[in-house]
């Protein structure tokens, strides 16, 4: 009879307790790592969702044995919106797509140039898909190639351009992470528009698709190309080399990169490893235009010298230096003008404005912002400080008395 | 009534766990947008001197719920009608954390769970507790406090040093000025949570006879603890996520601690937001339910406590489900309606009113004070 009253309750707690709604059985999920989304001619919207094979990406768990298998498969669906495009890819898929683990999202340039507004929401609203995944456009392709692209280190090719985006924002700075948060939050910033990561493809780009794609000597490669700039939530243009890592000088998000330096006319002169970077920005709203101060103190040091000098003589570092500082204030420049070009408030100004004086920014400046950002004055200041000059004092040019210098201006 | 006493300590975390409970996963005082922790600051300035006054309630009636000196203050008949609104009030306020907490839960993760399944097992849960006695809800909560704690300083650690903060987020303060911040927090911040401390009218006869005096202190002190908690935890999320983003989601805590990534090795730690959503969502519950069977007892003169919890737990569970046909209906009851229009009375306006009279029947009361209590 004991017995008997205890196994009542336990079974009845059996048939509650067992979470059959939301249960998740891993063999019953398609793991969706990178979501791409284009435009068809309809305006329809054409999504492609790259998926891993698990039994691949640990091959460990179901033996060696067996044929070789893709890594990853590109299922496409199509849909008014983002949701029924999702939906709507079950008709071929075997397993639930899941989100939990994208990494990248992917426009095409067709529909970021269309708008980009309508494929945010269900992104951020959809609990599944976390706010670290990261947002790129796909230039000079679409983004279905790219998820179809075989990439050799990374097997997966969102893995691959994630990690990319991290070693490059670390080492070069001429791209930055933007994931969806931030591209909200920039688009919802007084003024402020977003700067979204470009991605194309090198290289043979019919082999990209194909698994003899790692294979081969010169296969294609997926590459971050610019940061694409938008203007009321159409890409209206690029920023490239020195002009996208201006956008990073100025917004403080610079880690690491290189900078050439000439000296005397030697173009190639130094190259400066920029170890860190801090970046103060200020705002003067005295007038009907303001004026914005910007300045910016790196941190670096010397990593390569083409030049016969005495880097043991702190008169010539203190040269260097300023030279340095002149390099990075007309890389600020470049910048500043080119967004004022397009028109388009990428680097944060507006919300400065607003931080410093919010009743002016509300009263003057926000309603004819149009006509403001193109015309506001910008002052560049750069400290620099070369700490170091690597585990050499002086370039062998100097004890040799080489002069380097026609050499390089004749080629 | 069993004589189950509680001491200081155990006060103070039945306060930060009740005060913290699901407020600090919702975004509080969001209307002030970037400003969102100052309008808590405010209202947690304007619950303490709510909850001096009903100290000074229990003061007077220091062996006495809410409940009961009402009976006092009043009479019997028109006493009783208080107390049943009051616990007419305590049931709803039981029922909406209960369906805030569920709806969270759901639209975070069991999506396809209907809420009627995950809100029974939470009161089932606290049923079973509530049986054991107040006693066992009391330890459970020193228990889950310690977890809470634990869980709060790693979170806040991990959060540091993933390096997600941008306090250029929080700038400028007050920058559409102070009225919009006044406006969100006035009436809403203090209402809840920090005027929730109503329930502690109920609650503050069980404290132990040599720590009556310090009930005050340690109330304020509790309060200001967890409005300081609160403060910083959304000063954070609208640091990590910016202001818009912060304000346009459900759980502005789980979306910031969501962007932990340290070293592609510690991520993914929503499930601890979840972890604590559930332990704070089942402390409120049981802290309201627990309030309301006292109330319901002291009305319609119950003997044994323990033979209400269930059939009230069940009500709960029903007026949960029933108090609003949607999810944004019932947030926007909560902000609009519930403030205005129950919290207020309940909260100042009847406790105001409690004060007056008893001010004014002061004499009379005394002598009946001392005789009931000889």
């Amino acid at each position: 009879m004991k017995v008997l009253k205890c196994f009542i309750p336990f079974s009845l707690c059996l048939l509650i307790l067992t979470g059959c709604w939301d249960q998740n059985e891993l063999d019953e999920l398609s793991i969706v790592m990178g979501i791409g989304i284009n435009l068809d001619n309809k305006g329809h919207l054409i999504v492609t969702y790259q998926v891993v094979n698990p039994t691949t990406v640990a091959p460990g768990l179901m033996g060696e044995g067996g044929g070789k298998q893709p890594i990853f498969t590109v299922y496409e669906s199509k849909g008014k919106n983002l949701m029924e495009a999702t939906r709507n890819a079950s008709k071929e898929t075997s397993r639930r797509l899941f989100f939990a683990h994208a990494r990248m999202l992917v426009f095409s340039e067709k529909l970021a140039k269309k708008n980009i507004y309508e494929a945010l929401d269900m992104m951020s609203r959809d609990p599944e898909v976390r706010s670290t995944i990261q947002v790129l456009i796909a230039r000079n392709t679409t983004p279905s190639k790219i998820l179809r692209t075989f990439t050799a280190i990374d097997k997966v090719t969102s893995d691959e351009v994630t990690a990319i985006l991290n070693i490059t924002e670390q080492n070069w700075g001429e791209n930055v992470q933007q994931d969806i948060n931030e591209v909200l939050q920039s688009i919802i910033n007084e003024g402020g528009e977003p700067l979204i990561n470009g991605i194309e493809l090198t290289g043979d780009k019919d082999l990209a698709v194909t698994s003899r794609n790692y294979e081969v000597g010169e296969p294609a490669r997926v590459k971050l190309s610019g940061m694409g700039v938008f203007k009321k939530g159409k890409l209206k243009g690029w920023l490239d080399g020195p002009n996208a890592r201006g956008v990073l000088w100025l917004k403080g998000k610079i880690k690491s990169t290189v900078v050439t330096v000439p000296c005397n006319n030697n173009k190639k002169g130094y190259a400066i490893e920029v170890v860190r970077s801090n970046t103060e920005l200020s705002a003067s709203t005295k007038g009907d235009v303001p004026t914005i101060d910007v300045k910016v103190f790196p941190e670096t040091n010397i990593a390569e010298t083409n030049c016969s000098v005495n880097l043991q003589d702190p008169s010539e570092i203190v040269k260097i230096e300023k030279e340095f500082n002149n390099v990075i204030q007309k890389e600020i420049m470049k910048t500043v003008k080119a967004a004022q070009g397009y028109n388009s408030d990428i680097l944060g100004f507006g919300e400065l404005l607003y931080r410093e004086n919010p009743k002016k920014w509300n009263h003057m400046y926000k309603k004819k912002y149009n006509r403001v950002f193109p015309e506001i004055k910008v002052q560049v200041k750069v400290d620099s400080r070369i700490r170091r000059s690597g585990i050499r004092t002086s370039p062998f040019l100097f004890d040799k008395k080489i002069e380097n210098k026609e050499e390089v201006d004749s080629s | 009534m069993k004589s189950y006493k509680i001491d200081l300590q155990q006060y103070f975390i039945l306060i930060i766990l009740f005060e913290l409970g699901s407020a600090i996963l919702v975004g509080l005082g969001m209307d002030a947008g970037r400003d969102a922790w100052i309008a808590i600051l405010f209202g947690m300035v304007a619950g303490m001197i709510l909850f001096s006054g009903y100290y000074f309630l229990y003061k007077q009636f220091p062996d006495l719920s809410l409940t009961q000196y009402v009976q006092v203050l009043f009479g019997k008949h028109i006493g009783k009608i208080f107390g049943f609104c009051y616990m007419l009030y305590f049931l709803y306020l039981a029922a909406r954390v209960l369906r805030d907490f569920g709806s969270l839960l759901l639209s975070a993760v069991f999506v396809q769970t209907p809420i009627i399944v995950v809100n029974t097992l939470m009161i089932a849960t606290i049923v079973y507790v509530l049986k054991l006695g107040f006693e066992v809800l009391v330890r459970t909560g020193e228990i889950f406090f310690v977890l809470v704690a634990l869980l709060g300083v790693i979170l806040t650690v991990l959060v540091l040093s993933a390096d997600l903060m941008d306090f250029n987020y929080l700038l400028p303060i007050f920058g559409e000025g102070v009225m919009p911040v006044l406006k969100a927090a006035f009436p809403v911040t203090p209402t809840f949570p920090f005027g929730e401390m109503v329930v502690f009218t109920m609650l503050l006869p069980y404290l132990k006879v040599k720590n009556r005096n310090k009930a005050l202190k340690i109330g304020l002190l509790g309060m200001g603890v967890s409005g300081f908690v609160l403060s910083t935890t959304i000063a954070m999320d609208i640091a990590v996520l910016g202001g818009h983003v912060a304000t346009h989601v459900y759980f502005p805590l789980l979306a910031a601690v969501a962007k932990i990534n340290i070293g592609e090795f510690i991520q993914r730690l929503d499930a601890i937001v979840v972890f604590t959503l559930i332990i704070g969502g089942f402390f409120k519950v049981a802290v309201f339910l627990y309030v309301s069977v006292k109330a319901a007892q002291d009305v319609f003169g119950v003997k044994e406590e323990t033979s209400i919890i269930g059939p009230i737990g069940v009500v709960v569970i029903l007026s949960s489900i029933a108090i609003a046909s949607n999810y944004v209906e019932h947030i926007n009851e909560g902000l609009n309606i519930v403030p205005d229009f129950i919290h207020i009375p309940f909260q100042a306006v009847l406790p105001a009113l409690f004060i007056i009279v008893f001010l004014l029947r002061k004499k009379k009361l005394k002598h009946f004070a001392s005789s009931s209590s000889s």
